[in-house]
């Protein structure tokens, strides 16, 4: 029970980084229909920025914020200079973010090279519950990616803001004639989602290793997740991050661990065809 | 006129006193050698170390004049392609070496996955290849008379894994966790193990994951489940602390963790600077420039640092599985008596032992794989250990 009980610890884990890239995947297609397949790459440099600042000051607080604030920013490039073009056609958009993984991970390689690096842990060493092993690390990364996403939850449900970003998800064309600013709306949600990107990266640094490869995991595994919890969803994402974080960590642990990604994405291909809109109601309408 | 006749011959003659022997016996040829390495891409680090080997062995032969093979002096003329770490471009880059340039020999690719599909182009053009995959050994690429070409650059893996086993059973490890990326290269170096496993008596838990893996808790966990009490990490090396890290704070019970050309100083930093709570060791599969010091592999880095900065980088280890094999190609060319009979060259290679930088070197009798020297580093009470392991050559 106690090894069940660590291997779904493992996965929470896990899963917290996969909430953080799903919501930002999702809210940018609640409001653009665009499937920003990019989303891996932005969480590699994340990461990147989240070590250059560690190296720099010594800080992973700083690295955080450095990691959030610099993806935000870069979140604004993207959408001002290609995205927001690609409005009238999601499709060319998705493309564009295809092309865009290429780009950002020639630009990683060019600037970090190939080989992995790492900062030191900001908290080493583990606590120990009656065999249950809580890695403070990991217990810190779980509480840092709720905080975010209760926090992002939080604007977008009680604030103006909020109001304004659910009304352009439900309806852009009223939501223009009552006066909200549509574009720059749309914009906002590129930054928040390239944020959340960045401390997703910041998770990534502090779990490990981090290489211009490290998007490719996270990628397909956020887009999923962004599927299951319902396309516009963005507490079915959050959930559905932490499903399939201990999903994947239970497949690791009870199954042939080289199967990992055909067992998630089983999973993943039987719940679509069970609810084609995903676990949350997604698809046919954003549901911020 | 005369004049000008006179001063050109005399400038003629002191050409000829003045330049090299090869010069001196008129006749001379090109010996054109190919590269088909990861020079880019995901697998760059494993690609360009021993790039850099050929073409410094080939530098030096070059720059003393070349070699005598009968009559005639020889120089290399090298062909250098990138495959991009990937296979479709590595079987590419064969065909333009084998076909289009008509190159004798090539060198790599070193990557598993590249090099068994890259091999079909090189055999059916009949022409000498050098690789360090793993997977020609596993697949017989270099038993029998079907492929007398293909040469594997590293030991064999029998041996090496038949040392690893009993390092861990000499530790007191009665059960390992063989963990490492489910991909070629693994695949490669997998049987070798179990069956040095199996004639030991020593368990083995598989655990392969998939590539891209950052977070290493689901895997050791699944290690802690299976009660082992040792670890064997085969790649990717870089990632070893990761991996130990992971252990250390899931609480892993464990006598012994180990892998093959792990770097030794993680085992001094990983604890927060305290010594690991078991036994870290280490097999190399080369000699180490400084596990233990040597002088012979301290001059050769010197030297291609100021040849190839890129090559003599964290891997530079892996050029070892080059440099010597060109001198070595060299010698069996003189002993053949030709540079382009291939079969002769192959068969001369066998035969012969060269006393090079990574020690005595020879190719097996029933497998053409080398041997060469190694190492073995264990870490314990946060002191390094370091002894040199012989190549099996007389």
């Amino acid at each position: 029970m106690i090894l069940f009980l660590q291997h779904a610890l493992n996965g929470i884990s896990l899963g917290a980084v996969y909430a953080l890239i799903a919501v930002g995947i999702t809210l940018v297609y609640g409001l653009s229909r665009i499937i920003h397949f990019a989303v891996g790459e932005l969480v590699m440099l994340g990461a990147y920025v989240a070590w250059e600042t560690w190296r720099l000051t010594g800080s992973h607080t700083v690295g955080l914020a450095a990691a959030a604030a610099v993806l935000a920013v870069i979140g604004m490039i993207t959408e001002r200079g290609i995205f927001r073009f690609t409005l009238r056609e999601p499709l060319t958009g998705f493309i564009v973010s295809l092309g865009l993984i290429m780009i950002l991970q020639g630009i990683g390689i060019e600037i970090w090279s190939a080989d992995p690096r790492r900062a030191d842990p900001p908290l080493a060493g583990s606590w120990d519950v009656s065999g249950l092993i809580f890695r403070k690390q990991v217990a810190i990364n779980i509480g840092v990616s709720l905080l975010v996403l209760l926090a992002a939850y939080a604007v977008l449900m009680k604030t103006r803001y909020g109001k304004a970003v659910r009304a352009v998800a439900d309806d852009p064309s009223a939501a223009a004639l009552m006066g909200v600013p549509v574009r720059f709306i749309i914009m906002t949600t590129f930054i928040v989602g390239a944020a959340l990107a960045g401390v997703g990266g910041w998770v990534v640094l502090t779990n490990g290793s981090i290489s211009p490869f490290v998007g490719e995991a996270y990628l397909l595994r956020g887009f999923a997740v962004a599927l299951i919890g319902g396309l516009g969803n963005v507490q079915g994402a959050a959930v559905a991050g932490v499903g399939m974080g201990v999903a994947e960590s239970l497949a690791a642990g009870y199954g042939s661990p080289g199967w990992n990604d055909a067992y998630v994405f089983g999973i993943v291909i039987l719940i679509l065809l069970w609810r084609p809109t995903g676990l949350g109601r997604g698809s046919s309408g954003a549901h911020l | 006129m005369l004049q000008r006749h006179f001063r050109a011959l005399i400038a003629i003659s002191a050409l000829c006193l003045t330049a090299q022997p090869a010069f001196a016996q008129g006749k001379t040829g090109i010996v054109k050698i190919g590269i088909n390495e990861q020079l880019s891409g995901t697998f760059v680090a494993v690609g360009v170390p021993p790039a850099g080997g050929v073409k410094m062995a080939i530098k030096e032969i070059n720059d003393k004049g070349g070699f005598v093979v009968g009559d005639t002096t020889y120089r290399f003329q090298v062909i250098e392609v990138d495959n991009k770490s990937q296979t479709a471009t590595a079987v590419a880059a064969m065909n333009q070496l084998v076909n289009d340039d008509k190159v004798s020999v090539v060198f790599g690719p070193t990557l598993g996955a590249l090099a068994v599909q890259a091999q079909e182009v090189s055999v059916a053009g009949k022409v000498i290849n050098f690789s360090a995959a793993t997977p020609w050994q596993t697949l017989g690429h270099l038993s029998g008379t079907a492929k007398p070409l293909l040469f594997g650059t590293q030991n064999s893996l029998a041996l090496t894994s038949a040392m690893e086993v009993q390092s861990l059973m000499q530790l007191g490890v009665k059960k390992v966790a063989y963990l490492s990326l489910d991909d070629d290269t693994t695949k490669g170096n997998l049987p070798a193990f179990l069956a040095a496993a199996k004639n030991a008596g020593l368990a083995v838990e598989t655990i392969l994951v998939p590539p891209n893996t950052t977070d290493w808790s689901s895997f050791v966990t699944r290690a802690k489940g299976e009660n082992v009490d040792g670890i064997y990490f085969l790649q990717p090396q870089v990632l070893a602390p990761d991996v130990l890290r992971a252990i250390l704070e899931l609480k892993v019970p464990l006598k012994a963790f180990g892998g093959r050309a792990l770097e030794p100083t993680v085992a001094l930093k990983v604890n927060d600077g305290k010594p690991l709570p078991f036994v870290f060791f280490s097999q190399l599969p080369t000699p180490s420039f400084e596990y233990p010091a040597n002088a012979r592999t301290k001059a050769y880095t010197d030297r291609l640092k100021a040849f190839d900065a890129r090559a003599a980088g964290a891997n530079a280890g892996f050029s070892f599985w080059t440099y010597d094999y060109v001198f070595m190609l060299v010698e069996a060319m003189k002993k053949a008596g030709t540079v382009t009979d291939n079969a002769k060259i192959a068969a001369a290679l066998g035969t012969i032992t060269y006393d090079g930088v990574a020690g005595k070197i020879c190719f097996g009798k029933e497998m053409r794989t080398a041997s060469l020297d190694g190492g073995q580093v264990h870490v314990r009470d946060a002191k390094i250990e370091a002894k040199a392991v012989a190549s099996a050559c007389k």
